[in-house]
């Protein structure tokens, strides 16, 4: 469990009361890792929301297989008090891609999606403020796929002239 | 007016009660387009959200100073399905262009301070709707993703520097020769572009070349000769035309 004041200063829970704190509270629990440690792997059951609290959190394909960029090139880095992990709230509810510390250590709030979506429905105030913290994250990283492909397709016209 | 039994089908306003899909309906406005029309453009402020109530939305990307095109279409959004949902996420501003492609498009248009205010009356609606929303975004992913594994990429780009002194030097026979090489091989990782000026204008026509894993190799002075000479020997042959190389 993470403390009350930490919690306070998170992008993702701004808009909560103390009282919707405390319920938040005792869905996370705080973890550490090691540079190179592995959070979770791509295609696992996307079953935690994920804030980074100090260190850094690179994002990346393991499985390479017909993609541009090789398994080593990171697709993201997550930094502090960022949201990771919003496959949970999506389907399939699998990760697509793996995470790993990237600092020489790294401390992150692991939140259980069954808990959170639970107390969702219990205190739709919650519910509410939260997703719409999660869809703006959603909604940005799917802007910024979407460009990339954008980008690439308009070049390949381009390239037709 | 927008029917109940219409709007309880729409994909984002799954599981809401009757009196919550009441308060959307009050807030919907029904438009029509004709074939061809542009309901809104890439960069515009995300006034609506809206949702195709009979007929078929594209949402494409526009290119500077080219006409619309279906070639240039990411999305095509078919009865029940929502389009605009930028004006749900920051910075409210459409990422895509939207067109009717069929003879006549019915829509269902929600303004985007109605919806905050809905919302803000009734967290439950807002977190249903929102919740919905990210199962929709989450299919449209899978979608993309689809899409790209069928794109090629490119491990070569050939960069035609193509600013007013590279046009005067002869960059567009320049790239016309690229065009025509291009054309000769089934190589699909190959990729034309045009850009800028580099800066150094004494040695226009200037065409940077990228290898993935190598450093890119800037030419100068080129024309449609070199090239040629360029493709075959560099991109097609791996070797360096140095003689042509800009220090």
């Amino acid at each position: 469990m993470i403390g009350l004041e930490l919690l306070r200063e998170i992008e993702a829970f701004k808009g909560l009361d103390d009282n919707q704190l405390v319920a938040v509270q005792k869905c996370t629990e705080k973890i550490e890792f090691q540079r190179g440690d592995r959070l979770f792997a791509e295609g696992a059951d996307a079953n935690h929301l994920w804030i980074v609290l100090d260190g850094e959190v690179i994002l990346r394909y393991d499985r390479s297989e017909g993609r541009p960029n090789s398994s080593a090139d990171p697709i993201s880095f997550i930094s502090e008090a960022e949201l990771f992990g919003w496959s949970s709230f999506m389907p399939p509810y699998q990760y697509r891609l793996s995470a790993y510390c990237a600092s020489r250590r790294c401390e992150v709030v692991k939140i259980a999606k069954d808990r959170l979506a639970k107390l969702f429905e219990k205190d739709n105030r919650i519910g509410f403020v939260m997703m719409s913290y999660i869809l703006r994250v959603i909604g940005t990283h799917f802007y910024q796929f979407r460009d990339e492909i954008a980008k690439r397709w308009g070049h390949d016209i381009m390239s037709g002239w | 007016m927008i029917g109940l039994d219409f709007l309880e089908k729409v994909e984002i306003f799954q599981n809401l009660d009757k009196e919550q899909l009441t308060g959307v309906q009050g807030c919907c406005q029904a438009r029509q387009y004709e074939l061809g029309a542009r309901l809104f453009g890439e960069g515009e402020y995300a006034s609506h959200i809206h949702i195709v109530k009979r007929g078929q939305v594209d949402l494409r990307f526009d290119l500077p100073g080219r006409p619309t095109s279906e070639k240039n279409t990411i999305s095509s959004i078919s009865e029940y399905k929502v389009f605009g949902w930028s004006c749900l996420v920051p910075p409210y501003k459409y990422s895509l262009s939207a067109y009717c492609t069929a003879k006549t498009c019915e829509v269902a248009s929600i303004e985007k301070a109605s919806l905050d205010a809905l919302f803000e009356k009734d967290p439950g609606l807002g977190y249903r709707v929102l919740s919905n929303m990210a199962i929709v975004i989450g299919k449209r992913f899978k979608q993309l993703e689809k899409l790209a594994s069928g794109l090629p990429f490119s491990l070569v780009k050939i960069n035609v520097h193509m600013g007013t002194c590279g046009i005067a030097a002869g960059a567009r026979e320049v790239m016309g020769a690229l065009m025509d090489e291009m054309a000769r091989t089934d190589r699909q990782d190959i990729r034309a572009e045009s850009s800028g000026c580099l800066g150094r204008c004494s040695t226009e026509p200037n065409v940077t070349v990228e290898i993935e894993g190598a450093d890119p190799v800037v030419y100068q002075k080129m024309n449609p000769a070199r090239m040629r000479q360029v493709f075959i020997q560099h991109i097609l042959g791996g070797r360096i035309q140095t003689e042509f190389v800009l220090e």
